[in-house]
């Protein structure tokens, strides 16, 4: 092996930079500079604080036209909370919404990928200066140095993990995938280490907690910084753990939460007797994109959505029976796309219903979690028996609130969730119960109520506690719930993906909270060749000629949406149907007779959140490329 | 100033003649040593209201001044360390720190400090002044009551805050937390309404209010507007700091609600079974179709009602939340655990023999326990009757308390843990006695599902004000209460308490009337004559309050200290008599003779938190003697053994209405059904 040391410190002038950078070089210096083999010369790099400069210097290698950029926005304070995009020339280059960084830190933002090294052709759209560092070498930050010294990542070719546990010869293998970061973290690109889960129970399990360092904050293990698929290349890493250990197929446990979820849906593909522990994942990546934070960064990231959304996998595993631990929130349609929460008869499947926001789940439900890691890694949980003694029933017309007394000396004695437990078909059903300060009382809060249009149980319903060491109580109620339900509703809602090819009416529906709309649909593809999809509400989709509004349309989809809804869900769902659609534009038409002017209720518009509340059209007027008769 | 003109004086307030052998007089004086020449002491047998204050610091005797009582209690170093701290600085005020009842071994920064800034007396007594700056204020503020005087000082200063010095003071007496404040009529403000945003003076605020208007509720008149009081709630937002009284005065936290919100007349006092009380208020402008009038308190020209009003459930939405839990929500069963307890250190009181009669009648409920002191003598012997014991207000005892479906006793304690009080759960109260003393003030801050009463007499007046709680079946004492067929033929005397004698000396206490008027009795040779002529005994049973000062008495072979129960006593004895105890009323029950002995009747009164609602002449159960020499003629002439008609039908008429056969079980019945 030639001596490294020269030649980083080679690299280091000007001259040498090209060519020190150039792929080749890099490859080959990455190459032998990750491996295991080369922890000494590490260590001595890391002396003579030479560790940032490696870590650029073996970081991903850039085609030649791109580069990593470094924003550092100077006055933030003053735009707190706004947007900003970074230009280059007239493309945007990267664009977020503004949060305050760490205390006394500046605010960077790193690993913008660009293609142009020269700092004039970029400018920011507000009014604060800034600085705009840009190079072939990747940037980081000493916490980030040091967090993945402390966490013993490893960099391996393109692809970024720590191990823990049994490395040598284990029988399970354990993988976590992990979430985003706040955007202004000094740490982009963390892992899912679960210090709670020790050395000692990891005896006989490998666990590789993936990294996802790649763009500003992760690009869900799909992308490279180049924005080339990844996906091959991760799948070789975990197979090869596989194939080294023998480990058996059933003896896999994939865990993420919210993008480290989506990441673990990806990358269970291969694994069908693998067992999947997710909270929050998001279903439909471009869908939950969509937004400020992401707008402008990986929404555009073309790579990252040219593979299955996790929907249709997770659709394909729900078929296959596969054994997955699903936590979520009923406040969280982003992440849910309209899927977990009504899904029933899967078997596998338990799904755990956890109250308050897409980041409070992972939160609340922690010991359960941490009990399922355990339950994998030692094979041991003890079962036991619970008393509930008394029941209330609280039912104000909608859903229905339950208040239990438990004889609290059979109960967990540490710390533990709880919950109600019944079957929705063969799908195992938890809905998180609250602990009240009085020990032997639980009960739902108003987000955790029972909801008759999606808890329509089969059977009784029990009482359930899960501690963080894997250990299960549960026992009967002493009177059941019972759900008032009229008798025309249709059970269970429909979970069928949204589709832009449905020629005969569909039904899809959005939850938040206890809200349930449920949307008639139909969707075409029109002869159109512009960008755009038409989307039409109306009082009575079988009144709706969809295939002449089809005809008469240059847009490219043209969709109807059957509804009385007239709130923020009906937002939602033409957001969804344009998302599908991929295209730039959307047109959206009120016809109902709610409204007062035929005329009136075309409008386009590119963001529905200027949806009005009456009446769509009364004030966002008329476009003039596109006008609805009758 | 001139330069022999002392530092300090001492004000030593002292309404009878000063005792210079008292503690708290020689303690000030043995900071001479050190400080001769800086202090001086003074007394003043005027009563110290503000325009006398006024005037004593307008003279100026020193740059500083401070009020002692003289019945107060001080630590040895409280003069000195008083001297030193204001020797070295100019300072409007300087205070030590100031308690109720006796000052801790080691003087220091309490655990919870606005707990005791809330439970600290704000009268003047203890607390160093700069005098000059006080008759400055006093100029300012000379409308108020010496009461006010401490607050008013500091409201007018905009002193927020103060460090006690590592000394004490201890006004003695608890008395004025139990029946509130007596300003009479004349000021026409409570405080100058000068803004502080500290928590420490709203807290003060708060406790003079409090202790205000519980007075108010014993005189029932008052020349401060109504509107004063509503524009102290809001200057200083009290209603922020309610946790702190609650406890001791739910009453006046209820009126301050209302004072806060004349909308919100209606305020929530107790959780019942069927209904639960409320306090209701209402002044000439909103008048209210209430249950019960309580009281009628005139506020200069304005008139307020209090009332109490049993009202539905269905007024209180927050019980169909699952996140509240109403531990009434299920019915006492066979499941349900049941705490009994008497006094933490003596049992042998009617929860001893409910419990003993429940659990041999109810063998069904199997986690019925019984709470006592395990230092309590008492603890051994009902281990080994079988009690289910367990150790009284330990933290075992507060899981218990939590999990119970209901508590039963013969005292009254502010239980709480984790939310759970006796205002949200099931109390039932057996008293310890007959309530002879007025005491429906007390009765109508205290919380309790049942109020056991014993006779018409007593249950008539309790139902007055808690006509839903009371039931009229007796004491469970009673039940099993029987006199000795062979009795020995032995005196029993049950004399009770003085409050005004807590803190008492015990200088102090072999000086008062109390102990002269039992010690003579007890060492009357007349009556000691009878007792050896007659081969009897006199046994004393002294209130468990006293027991602890029986050293001071003389007992002999024929006076004896009883050390038997209420119960042995009683059914040992040929007859009882007592000063106003009611437990003699145990002896009437069985058809012992009992008499009165009340030699302090003028003043018994005035110092105790009650008034006598019984007219002992003309309703009690026994002759009245308010002599030495009476009653000692009584015993010795045995005319107690003499039935008397008048006496029996005023026992009949008494104890009308209990079944003697089912007192425990009439209880029961009504505690199950709670």
């Amino acid at each position: 092996m030639k001596n490294p040391i020269n030649a980083v410190r080679r690299a280091m002038t000007e001259s040498a930079k090209r060519i020190a950078y150039s792929p080749q070089v890099r490859n080959a210096a990455r190459t032998v500079l990750t491996s295991d083999a080369a922890n000494p010369v590490r260590n001595v790099l890391a002396d003579k604080g030479l560790e940032g400069h490696l870590q650029r210097f073996t970081s991903e290698s850039l085609p030649e036209d791109k580069y990593f950029a470094k924003l550092t926005i100077e006055n933030w304070e003053q735009f707190n909370g706004q947007s900003f995009r970074l230009y280059q020339d007239s493309t945007v280059a990267y664009g977020n919404e503004i949060e305050p960084p760490a205390k006394g830190f500046p605010l960077e933002y790193r690993n913008l990928i660009v293609t142009s090294a020269d700092v004039s052709d970029f400018t920011l759209d507000i009014d604060s200066p800034y600085t705009l560092q840009i190079g072939k070498g990747a940037f980081t930050t000493p916490q980030q140095v040091s967090y993945d010294k402390q966490y013993g990542v490893e960099q391996h070719g393109d692809v970024f993990y720590s191990k823990r546990g049994n490395t040598t010869s284990p029988k399970k293998l354990f993988i976590t995938f992990p979430g985003f970061g706040p955007s202004t973290s000094r740490i982009s690109y963390a892992v899912s280490y679960l210090k709670g889960i020790t050395e000692a129970e990891l005896s006989d399990t490998l666990m590789i907690c993936f990294q996802d360092r790649y763009l500003a904050a992760g690009s869900y293990m799909l992308v490279d910084n180049a924005g080339r698929s990844l996906v091959d290349r991760v799948n070789e890493v975990i197979q090869s753990f596989i194939d080294k250990h023998s480990i058996p197929k059933d003896q896999i446990l994939l865990f993420g939460a919210s993008k480290g979820g989506s990441i673990a849906v990806q990358y269970a593909d291969h694994y069908p007797e693998a067992q999947l522990l997710l909270a929050v994942p998001q279903m439909h990546l471009k869908y939950y994109l969509d937004k400020p934070f992401f707008k402008d960064n990986i929404y555009n990231e073309s790579g990252m959505h040219s593979v299955p959304q996790p929907e249709s996998l997770i659709r394909r595993y729900f078929d296959q029976g596969r054994t997955i631990d699903y936590f979520y929130t009923n406040s969280d349609e982003q992440s849910n796309f309209s899927l977990i929460e009504a899904v029933t008869e899967v078997p596998g499947l338990t799904k755990y219903r956890i109250d308050g926001k897409h980041g409070d789940v992972a939160k609340k439900a922690l010991p359960t979690m941490m009990g399922i890691i355990r339950r994998f890694v030692s094979d041991n949980s003890l079962k036991n028996d619970l008393m509930a003694e008394d029941i209330h029933v609280f039912d104000d017309g909608d859903t229905l609130g339950v208040q239990i007394r438990i004889d609290d000396d059979w109960s967990p004695s540490g710390t533990a969730n709880w919950y109600l437990q019944n079957t929705l078909g063969r799908t195992q059903f938890l809905q998180m119960l609250t602990e009240h300060d009085l020990p032997f009382v639980k009960y739902t809060n108003p987000d955790q109520r029972l909801i008759p249009d999606l808890d329509r149980a089969d059977s009784d319903w029990a009482l359930v506690a899960v501690d963080e060491s894997g250990n299960h109580w549960e026992g009967s109620l002493p009177e059941q719930p019972r759900m008032q339900v009229g008798g025309s509703e249709e059970w269970p809602l429909s979970t069928a993906k949204l589709r832009l090819d449905a020629n005969t009416p569909l039904e899809h529906f959005i939850v938040s909270g206890s809200d349930i709309s449920t949307f008639i649909y139909m969707s075409r593809r029109g002869i159109g060749q512009v960008s755009a999809i038409d989307i039409y509400v109306v009082d009575d989709i079988n009144e709706f000629d969809l295939a002449e509004y089809s005809m008469n349309s240059e847009s490219r989809f043209v969709a109807a949406i059957e509804t009385e809804d007239l709130d923020h869900h009906l937002a939602l769902m033409i957001d969804r149907l344009s998302v599908i659609s991929a295209c730039d534009a959307r047109n959206v038409s009120d016809l109902r007779s709610t409204c007062n002017s035929v005329v009136d209720r075309a409008y386009v518009t590119a963001n529905t959140d200027d949806l009005p509340a009456e009446c769509v059209g009364a004030e966002n007027r008329l476009s003039t490329d596109f006008v609805v008769s009758g | 100033m001139s330069e022999q003109e002392p530092l300090l004086t001492v004000v030593i307030e002292a309404a009878e003649p000063l005792d210079k052998e008292s503690t708290t007089y020689r303690r000030l004086m043995s900071a001479r040593l050190q400080w001769e020449t800086s202090f001086v002491i003074t007394v003043d047998k005027s009563p110290l209201t503000t325009p006398r204050i006024a005037e004593i610091c307008a003279a100026r005797p020193s740059k500083y001044i401070v009020f002692v009582k003289q019945s107060h209690q001080i630590s040895a170093n409280f003069l000195s360390t008083i001297l030193k701290h204001i020797n070295s600085r100019t300072v409007y005020m300087a205070e030590p720190f100031i308690y109720s009842g006796s000052i801790p071994k080691k003087v220091g920064k309490p655990r919870n400090e606005l707990t005791y800034v809330y439970d600290r007396d704000t009268d003047i007594h203890g607390v160093v002044f700069n005098a000059g700056r006080l008759a400055d204020a006093l100029d300012a503020v000379s409308d108020i009551d010496r009461t006010a005087i401490y607050l008013a000082y500091r409201l007018y200063w905009s002193i927020n805050d103060i460090n006690p010095l590592e000394t004490g003071y201890s006004v003695a007496s608890v008395t004025k937390s139990a029946i509130g404040l007596t300003t009479g009529q004349g000021p026409r403000r409570l405080l100058p309404l000068i803004p502080s945003s500290s928590s420490k003076v709203r807290l003060h605020v708060l406790r003079l209010l409090i202790l205000f208007l519980r007075g108010l509720r014993e005189s029932e008149s008052t020349d401060v507007p109504l509107d004063h009081l509503r524009d102290i709630v809001e200057t200083y937002q009290l209603t922020n700091y309610l946790n702190y009284p609650e406890p001791m005065h739910p009453f006046e936290c209820a009126w301050i609600k209302w004072l806060d919100d004349p909308h919100a007349p209606q305020q929530l006092f107790k959780r019942l079974s069927d209904k639960d009380a409320y306090f209701e208020f209402s002044d000439a402008d909103n008048s209210l179709d209430s249950d019960i009038e309580l009281h009628r308190i005139s506020f200069g020209n304005e008139t307020v009602a209090v009332s109490k009003s049993y009202l539905p459930h269905e007024r209180r939405p927050e019980l169909d939340s699952p996140e509240v839990y109403d531990f009434y929500s299920r019915p006492i069963t066979t499941n349900s655990t049941i705490i009994f307890f008497d006094r933490p250190m003596q049992a042998d009181d009617n929860a001893e023999y409910l419990y003993a009669h429940f659990t041999q009648q109810h063998p069904e409920f199997d986690k019925v326990y019984f709470a006592l002191n395990p230092k309590s003598p008492d603890w051994e012997r009902l281990s080994q009757c079988g009690f289910k014991l367990i150790p009284i207000f330990t933290p075992e005892f507060n899981e218990l308390f939590l999990r119970s479906d209901l508590v039963v006793s013969s005292q009254i304690y502010n239980l709480r843990h984790k939310g759970k009080t006796l205002a949200n759960s099931r109390f039932v109260y057996l008293q310890h006695g007959v309530q002879l003393n007025d005491m429906t003030n007390w009765v109508n801050s205290k919380y309790f599902d049942i109020f056991v009463a014993t006779g018409v007499v007593e249950a008539d007046y309790l139902r007055e004000v808690a006509p839903v709680e009371v039931i009229n079946s007796g004491l469970p004492r009673l039940e099993t209460l029987r006199s000795n067929a062979d009795r020995s033929g032995n005196l029993l005397f049950m004399p009770t308490w003085r409050f005004n004698l807590h803190h008492a000396s015990p200088d102090q206490f072999r000086d008062s009337q109390y102990y002269r008027a039992i010690s003579d009795l007890l060492t009357d040779k007349t009556l000691l004559e009878f007792l050896e002529r007659t081969d009897r005994e006199l046994h004393v049973k002294l209130h468990p309050n006293v027991e602890t000062r029986a050293g001071a008495f003389r007992f002999s072979d024929r006076v004896i200290k009883s050390d038997l129960s209420y119960r042995e006593a009683i059914s040992d004895a040929e007859v009882v008599f007592t000063d106003y105890s009611s437990a003699v009323l145990d002896a009437s029950f069985v058809g012992t003779p009992i008499a009165y002995y009340q030699w302090d009747t003028e003043d018994f009164y005035l110092e105790q938190p009650y008034q006598s609602r019984l007219d002992y002449r003309q309703d009690g159960l026994g002759p009245v003697f308010t002599e030495h020499n009476d009653v000692v003629a009584h015993l010795v002439s045995e005319r107690y053994s003499t039935p008397d008609p008048e006496l029996e039908a005023r026992r009949d008429t008494f104890f009308a209405g209990v079944d003697v056969d089912r007192i425990n079980d009439t209880i029961i019945d009504r505690m199950l059904s709670l």
